[in-house]
């Protein structure tokens, strides 16, 4: 499967008008920060000379995280 | 080198196998060993572009066999010398620094890489992303004046990700069950985006638009608009934390 560099245009499709309670959940850019530091991303601008893996445990220090991964290392 | 480089955080973690397929854009700078013309470059670049044959450098990390990979476009923006500023759009898995070298056999010298930027990966391009000093001031100010504002703009949520797979939005009763490993049933689903082909990777979400997991389809999209009961979607992924949501079966 390849993801070009296209969004392709969709139409929503309604099976079943259901509402949502706001008794749980969030809005995904609303989530307190303890939330979205565990289901978020980051875009970010590595500079040059350390590798891919190690910006990424640089940034993982920085945020105290248990767990990052990148998604694709960066040719050296 | 340097540029874009997505980084999954904590429970994300999980979703690297759908989010490093994704198309990149880079811009370098490659050098040619001997003088050559703009026009024999330009055709040289043209010979690259497009579904190309690609054995993976001796320092990479995946089988080195012959490939196909495929160049949207190779552009040439600047000459200086025996140097070329270039930007070049390729599908995930392509070495830009072996496509530099194979462009210098074509030219009949030989080539090499000197610098090289990745500009875009899938729907991230540079002009948002955030540098690890940028990070480290974001965190610096959450925890010294506790302004949650610049961490806000450093982390986004994962579904900013995920936009190139068609979204199933679920019923707030089946989502609890989702979480737990249930696979997902017609009855469950509250609307969806079309189209989704067979086996097609989809993102499960509630309602609110947050990330569940991921899913491959098990329906297309018209049997999904027709059929009333079955299997839909067979999750592959959760991401979402089991007690977000209640129990609802």
């Amino acid at each position: 499967m390849n993801q070009k560099m296209l969004r392709k245009p969709r139409k929503l499709i309604v099976l079943s008008d259901s509402e949502t309670s706001w008794n749980y959940g969030y809005n995904p850019n609303q989530r307190p920060l303890s939330e979205l530091l565990s289901v978020g991303c980051v875009v970010l601008d590595k500079h040059r000379g350390p590798t891919s893996h190690e910006v990424t445990s640089d940034l993982k220090k920085i945020l105290n995280l248990r767990k990052a991964g990148h998604t694709g290392t960066l040719e050296i | 080198m340097s540029g874009v480089l997505v980084v999954l955080l904590e429970n994300s973690t999980g979703l690297v196998q759908y989010l490093h397929l994704f198309s990149k854009e880079y811009v370098g700078v490659g050098e040619l060993h001997c003088n050559f013309s703009k026009g024999e470059l330009l055709d040289s670049m043209k010979l690259l572009t497009g579904k190309i044959y690609q054995r993976p450098p001796l320092r990479s990390s995946v089988s080195r066999r012959v490939r196909v990979r495929e160049v949207y476009y190779f552009d040439l923006l600047e000459i200086k010398e025996r140097r070329f500023l270039f930007k070049v759009g390729t599908e995930s898995g392509t070495y830009v620094r072996k496509l530099i070298h194979d462009l210098g056999l074509i030219m009949g010298c030989s080539a090499h890489m000197v610098e090289l930027r990745r500009t875009k990966d899938g729907p991230f391009d540079e002009s948002r992303a955030k540098s690890l000093w940028d990070i480290l001031v974001a965190k610096k100010l959450l925890d010294e004046e506790h302004d949650e504002s610049f961490i806000r703009k450093v982390v986004l949520p994962i579904e900013h990700a995920l936009v190139y797979f068609p979204s199933v939005y679920v019923k707030d009763s089946a989502v609890s069950a989702l979480c737990h490993g249930a696979n997902l049933a017609i009855g469950g689903i509250s609307s969806f985006e079309e189209p989704i082909s067979k086996d097609e990777i989809v993102a499960i979400k509630t309602l609110k638009g947050e990330l569940i997991g991921m899913g491959r389809a098990i329906r297309n999209s018209l049997e999904l608009k027709t059929l009333k009961e079955g299997w839909a979607i067979k999750i592959e992924r959760i991401i979402m934390r089991r007690d977000l949501y209640p129990k609802m079966w």
